[in-house]
């Protein structure tokens, strides 16, 4: 015999696992901890790369500048600006990126708690026949 | 109002059924119209100029997801730029990576706004995108406004500069480069653009937040004519001729708030009615199931109704369902 409150259910379950579950699933081997440190990993990573960037391209934007000044330019001064950037740069950029993955996590937990509690609902039905 | 409200319906309705079909050719126009503009602006290899190529891209963004739809056409116009200068396209490739890299990875739905912002531009009415993000989005999307108004730059910098740039690119290509820098980077109005679009999405989204009546409309309404008077008074105060004269921002305005009134009805709805098509399995049956959403629908069939309901909730129930053994 065919349930339909049950096929209603599975069907929900395998839509979350098609859409949003695709991410959300795998997201929650992680504890909360592990999921943000893990991107932050990342974070710093991608921000380095990114400040290289962005100094090659003021760089190579002032090439003649700077070849034509290079005598008197004050180098000690100049490294401590760029470390200064740095450093703003990636502080800056951790503290957005922890916000917006804290967040993401705990939206992520809500979705998968309700996939759970539909999981134990349709295990209840299976127990029940 | 009512007339509008049932017309909404019935696109909903509409949209649910097709909206495989609908989505791929709205995806089949972005990509088209993305190619003609940057063809038009900085087309300078002929290759991507070509009327087959351009829709043979659009197809293909007809059918990949939006995401690489974009980068498809962020591809194209740093291609374009290499074919004037090999330095200027290093550096407009750096742009767009550091784009995907700082922001993109976080919403990386947002980045049609990439192509829509400077569509939107060439067509004198941007001031539509941030009134519907405003109601649709959260202020986050000032990053990716910003970020639609730097490639509308890029573009339009180019297209504007277009002799000077084939010339000085065959001397040298450095120069290419610091030029571009300086006049995107250090033109006021590209600021001026920036922030009076961001002040114009928050205020919006603040305004549609309030708990009184018609809120959506009020904002909607408010943030175009404060997008009017701002952009007024910067023609005034500098030389905006990259984004707009004085007419063109009145007028572009008023048409803005017209089509962001008339969008805002659809906004709510749109994301969340589509019908869709799964396959599971239990220890008896295969299950072939076709979800198609509730919609509630106020047409004239149901005038006699003392009662109206007009923002029903849907809910997705399993509506065909086929089994085989």
């Amino acid at each position: 015999m065919i349930n339909e409150e049950k096929i209603a259910l599975m069907t929900k379950l395998a839509l979350y696992e098609e859409k949003e579950g695709k991410k959300a699933l795998p997201m929650g081997k992680y504890y909360k901890e592990d999921y943000v440190s893990l991107h932050m990993v990342n974070t710093v990573i991608i921000a380095t790369f990114s400040y290289l960037l962005i100094l090659a391209v003021i760089v190579f934007s002032h090439l003649e500048d700077m070849m034509a000044n290079i005598a008197n330019m004050d180098i000690i001064k100049l490294g401590k600006d760029v470390v200064i950037g740095y450093v703003v740069m990636l502080v800056a950029y951790i503290i957005i990126s922890y916000v917006v993955y804290t967040i993401k996590f705990k939206r992520v937990r809500k979705s998968l708690n309700e996939y759970n509690g539909n999981l134990k609902k349709l295990y209840n039905m299976y127990s029940k026949d | 109002m009512y007339k509008i409200l049932e017309f909404r319906e019935k696109i909903k309705v509409l949209y649910s059924k097709y909206s495989m079909y609908i989505d791929a050719a709205l995806k089949f126009i972005i990509a088209l119209v993305g190619m003609i503009v940057i063809n038009s602006s900085i087309g300078t290899m002929s290759v991507l100029k070509n009327p087959l190529v351009v829709v043979i891209v659009a197809l293909v963004g007809a059918l990949v997801p939006k995401s690489i739809t974009v980068m498809i056409l962020m591809l194209t116009i740093v291609a374009h730029v290499f074919s004037i200068a090999m330095e200027a396209a290093a550096v407009v490739l750096v742009i767009f990576v550091l784009m995907y890299l700082l922001f993109f990875r976080f919403t990386s739905k947002e980045s049609i706004v990439l192509v829509i912002m400077p569509v939107l531009f060439f067509l004198n009415i941007p001031y539509i995108l941030p009134i519907l993000l405003g109601l649709a989005a959260s202020p986050v999307s000032i990053v990716s406004v910003a970020f639609g108004t730097l490639v509308y730059f890029i573009l339009n910098v180019i297209g504007q500069n277009y002799d000077a740039i084939v010339k000085l690119g065959n001397e040298d290509g450095f120069k290419v480069l610091s030029m571009l820098i300086d006049d995107i980077f250090a033109n006021p109005a590209f600021y001026f653009t920036i922030i009076a679009f961001a002040m114009v999405l928050v205020l919006v989204y603040a305004l549609k937040r309030l708990s009184m009546d018609y809120s959506w409309i009020i904002a909607a309404c408010t943030g175009g004519i404060f997008e009017i008077i701002v952009f007024v008074i910067g023609n005034v105060m500098l030389d905006m001729s990259l984004v707009c004269s004085v007419l063109s921002a009145v007028l572009g305005g008023l048409i803005s708030v017209a089509l962001a009134w008339f969008l805002q009805f659809f906004i709510h709805s749109v994301d969340y009615t589509r019908t869709e098509r799964v396959q599971f399995e239990d220890d008896d049956y295969y299950y072939y199931v076709k979800a198609v959403p509730k919609v509630k629908v106020a047409t004239s069939e149901m005038k006699n109704d003392r009662v109206r309901k007009v923002n029903a909730k849907q809910s997705k129930k399993a509506e065909s369902v086929k089994t085989k053994e």
